[in-house]
């Protein structure tokens, strides 16, 4: 896992570099746009972490550029700038994800590492949420060490859920995929499936939940 | 300025066009009346012309046969004796019709044997008041009438009658013709170079100065009115400009103090102290404070410009979906309802914005446990009501910016962004416990400009 952090406060580069190199990940952390632009030219990253205020740039022109090469590479944007219209315009330019100054570790960790799981050439393929690992190669999902034994439905009920951890799974999103799986299947089937995978998950310290938002949709979402 | 009704530019200048036009039929009058002041020959020649009509009024004819009776509202004069007039109407061959003749008659008119010609005058005595004797004659069917009139003192002032009648035919009626005509003209071309300028008022009566195409056309204008809609034009330029200072400004200052902050909670991350947990408390609520400053101020350069049509229950769902996980992470839980159809003219990221301010305030303030509903309708309404404690600031131990008015701006950037929307911002405690924060918006379409 290489990722890429542009970011023109040394200090900012040195605090973010120790939190993704303690997470495992390898990280190229450069302070300008022409510096990024010769690191995107060399090597391939999984992930980007882009500042919008550079000395030499707009962190949006480097992006709208990248994707302009049709590069997909995926971009979490960090930037002091939260107004809404200019969270939209880095949106709008191709980000992923967007996250405000100042943020804390366990947030950037849990947006990066949600980026990355979207990766279509990840290296790691196994979804994580918590104590629970799925793996779609083999389609075993575990609790720590232990196997979990779901049937293939409430399998792919949890995969999607997982894809989206800390996020709301919109009902109609969930429904339209479950039909893919097998056959149109009704709201209501839904409910029941899923109250059946929290009993079938109740037993284990999962660390995690899975909450119903009325009107929108699901959301698992880490406790710890 | 000048309070009171203002009278139409029409009505002035028309005002002024008829005080000019009667000041300058006054001057005409003196200088008529010195005119024939000076000739009173000539003003005899013409009480003798209107004598004599007025006299003939009263021929009437019978048949062949001819009669007189003097009209009656000579009778004061030539019916009077010593009233210093005389007249007396005849035939050309001698037979006299009407007389009012005393010894004058013989001395001052024609003798009756005379054939008359048809017209003669003799001044009796020059200058005034007025005495002449004259006749003339008028032709009534197929007959000659011979009227004669002397007169002498003037004492009924027939000379005045005479000078009225001048002023009447020669003054006062063809003025009076080009007084409406003038009159009618100046309305007019006032009224046609009017209509641009009345257009542009109506129109910047509704204009927005902030939204970008505001401008006054100034093509077709009078170019003295063309100079004030373009120092109009200027000012909504400027104002713009401003607008966009400040936008610039805000995003600065935000840059500058974000990074320090991320930089300073990322250092206490490192510090494993309970201080520190305490000093990462103050600087997230320091960070919200920021985030809410720059907003508000944001807010204040925010236009109409980017409006469009937006669903609430798309956008209630959207905005639930977006805050869920934080709702959830802090203890409390949050669902949608609503069906599709209210739609809103506006800004999206905005409406979204007023609608997480609210969510967030109902987290921070409802409690643990706080249960949050969002939902969009009936009408043009969003609602987001909790079954919390309240808007109450949990105790003394607020975190500083929170007194200081975190809770106070959040509401304050929600009551603005439903102001740009046209719209407004109802708080109410609910019995027995809980708030319910409605921002209601005019149906799409009624957006009218308020701040």
């Amino acid at each position: 896992m290489r990722l890429l952090l542009v970011e023109d406060s040394p200090r900012l580069r040195e605090l973010v570099g120790e939190t993704i190199r303690g997470a495992g990940w390898r990280l190229d952390a450069v302070g300008s746009a022409s510096e990024a632009d010769a690191a995107l030219a060399s090597t391939r990253y999984d992930l980007i972490l882009l500042d919008l205020g550079l000395p030499d740039g707009d962190g949006l022109d480097l992006l709208r550029d990248l994707r302009a090469r049709r590069d997909a590479t995926p971009v979490l944007v960090l930037t002091a700038r939260g107004a809404v219209d200019e969270r939209i315009a880095g949106l709008d330019a191709g980000a992923d994800d967007y996250l405000a100054k100042p943020f804390n570790n366990g947030e950037l960790l849990a947006r990066a590492r949600a980026l990355l799981r979207r990766a279509p050439l990840s290296s790691h393929p196994v979804l994580e949420a918590g104590a629970l690992r799925y793996d779609p190669a083999t389609h075993e999902v575990r609790c720590g060490e232990e196997v979990l034994g779901l049937a293939p439905r409430e399998r792919a009920m949890l995969e999607i859920l997982m894809r989206n951890v800390g996020r709301v799974t919109p009902k109609r999103g969930l429904e339209e995929k479950l039909s893919e799986f097998d056959g149109e299947m009704s709201p209501n089937a839904i409910e029941v499936m899923l109250s059946r995978l929290r009993r079938k998950l109740a037993p284990y310290t999962t660390g995690t939940a899975i909450e119903t938002v009325r009107g929108v949709g699901y959301l698992l979402r880490e406790t710890e | 300025m000048p309070t009171g009704a203002r009278r139409p530019l029409g009505r002035i200048v028309a005002l002024r066009i008829v005080l000019f036009a009667a000041l300058a039929m006054l001057a005409q009058l003196v200088a008529v009346l010195v005119e024939y002041g000076r000739d009173p020959e000539y003003l005899s020649l013409l009480a003798l012309e209107q004598e004599t009509d007025a006299l003939a009024a009263g021929l009437t004819h019978r048949g062949t046969h001819l009669a007189y009776q003097l009209p009656a509202a000579l009778d004061g004069r030539y019916g009077t004796d010593d009233s210093g007039y005389v007249a007396r109407v005849r035939t050309a061959s001698g037979v006299v019709l009407f007389s009012h003749c005393d010894d004058a008659c013989t001395q001052h008119f024609l003798p009756l044997e005379l054939n008359p010609p048809t017209f003669w005058l003799r001044v009796i005595s020059p200058g005034y008041p007025l005495s002449f004797a004259g006749g003339r004659i008028i032709e009534s069917g197929d007959q000659r009438i011979f009227f004669e009139i002397a007169m002498s003192g003037d004492t009924q002032h027939v000379v005045w009658e005479v000078l009225a009648d001048e002023v009447l035919d020669h003054m006062i009626l063809p003025m009076s013709l080009t007084l409406i005509f003038v009159l009618g003209a100046s309305l007019l071309s006032i009224r046609s170079a009017l209509r641009p300028v009345t257009a542009a008022a109506e129109k910047a009566e509704h204009l927005d100065p902030l939204s970008p195409d505001a401008r006054i056309e100034e093509a077709g204008m009078p170019r003295e009115i063309a100079q004030l809609a373009g120092a109009v034009n200027r000012s909504y330029a400027r104002t713009r400009e401003l607008m966009s200072a400040q936008k610039l400004f805000t995003s600065a200052i935000a840059h500058e103090i974000r990074t320090p902050l991320a930089v300073i909670r990322l250092e206490l991350e490192r510090i494993d102290h309970p201080a520190a947990r305490r000093a990462t408390a103050e600087l997230d609520e320091l960070g919200h404070f920021v985030e809410q400053l720059v907003t508000l101020a944001r807010l204040e350069a925010s236009d109409r410009s980017g409006f469009v049509p937006v669903a609430l229950d798309e956008l209630g769902r959207d905005i639930t979906g977006t805050l869920a996980p934080f709702v959830y992470a802090r203890g409390a839980s949050i669902a949608f309802e609503g069906e599709p159809g209210p739609v809103v003219l506006g800004h999206a990221a905005l409406l979204k914005d007023a609608a997480r301010n609210l969510i967030e305030n109902a987290v921070r303030h409802g409690g643990a446990g706080v249960s949050i509903l969002v939902s969009a309708g009936p009408g043009a309404v969003l609602t987001v009501s909790d079954d919390g404690v309240g808007f109450e600031p949990a105790g003394g131990e607020a975190p500083h910016y929170r007194r200081a008015g975190g809770l106070g701006i959040g509401l304050e950037i929600v009551r603005r962004i439903a102001t740009l929307h046209g719209g407004r911002l109802e708080v109410e405690r609910i019995a027995p416990h809980g708030t319910c924060a409605r921002l209601v918006f005019p149906p799409a379409g009624e957006v009218t400009p308020a701040r």
